[in-house]
């Protein structure tokens, strides 16, 4: 068997839960996995064998993700005139004193496997409705871990952008989860 | 820079605090705002629970490759190897 094979047969289903988690399609989580093992191929007589196998595909799938995000986000054009995802939407949620209109209640923290599971399954439905360029930004910070200047490098954008983005995403996410938890 | 905030600025404050961090006056208005706005408070411990939820990796309990794309993946790696 060839060695990508095995890589395949071996590493292949943890590499595609990692990309799956971070990327939401399972088109692009394996995409993300075909593109590690062609790269992984060219590269190896790179790999010093110094770390795992594993973690040396993982970091090589790390890189194709935030590609394919990178990717995916410049896709989204913007009718002439607006910034959809600038929006100051968010400012609706206070009131002209910029008091919050809204009282929020304590969430607790789910500690048992029924909750638990109802907080993933709630998770994953708020982060289905968040708009696409807003949940690849999230993504990039929350799952992926990239810092502010990595984020604003990878997808071409300034700081305040992002700040502005990922604010949106987290007011989003907040309003999402308070009726749903 | 004034260091007394209304909601809306601190919610701004605490989301770059998870982001790219505060200068120093930034986090003492923060701070300040905090100890006295219950809604803001929560506001912070709900940013604080959401991104520790996502960091709970249930990964094991997700499918992992269908056959379909692993026989589509294999075969382009055969072609390359």
């Amino acid at each position: 068997m060839g060695e990508s094979q095995s890589w395949l047969e071996e590493h292949g289903d943890y590499l595609f839960r990692y990309a799956r988690r971070r990327l939401i399609s399972d088109e692009l989580a394996e995409d993300a996995v075909q593109e590690t093992f062609l790269a992984a191929l060219k590269a190896r007589e790179r790999f010093s064998g110094a770390s795992s196998e594993r973690t040396w595909l993982t970091g090589i799938l790390k890189h194709k993700i935030v590609d394919i995000i990178r990717h995916q986000y410049r896709e989204v054009t913007a009718p002439q005139g607006s910034d959809p995802d600038n929006e100051n939407d968010w400012e609706a949620l206070f009131d002209q004193n910029g008091h919050w209109v809204e009282t929020f209640r304590d969430w607790g923290d789910p500690a048992s496997e029924l909750e638990r599971s109802r907080l993933r399954e709630a998770l994953d439905e708020c982060f289905r409705r968040l708009k696409p360029n807003l949940a690849r930004i999230f993504s990039l910070r929350e799952l992926s871990g990239l810092s502010n200047e990595e984020i604003c490098k990878a997808l071409g954008i300034t700081a305040t952008n992002a700040w502005v983005m990922l604010h949106r995403a987290r007011l989003f996410l907040r309003e999402c989860l308070e009726t749903r938890i | 820079m004034g260091l007394i905030k209304n909601c809306k600025e601190t919610s701004v404050l605490v989301t770059q605090s998870l982001d790219h961090g505060l200068t120093f006056h930034e986090r003492i208005a923060m701070k300040l705002h905090l100890m006295i706005c219950r809604n803001c408070a929560r506001f912070m411990k709900q940013m604080h629970l959401l991104r520790s939820w996502l960091r709970i990796e249930n990964e094991a309990e997700q499918p992992g490759l269908t056959d379909e794309a692993r026989q589509r993946i294999a075969g382009k790696l055969r072609e390359e190897e």
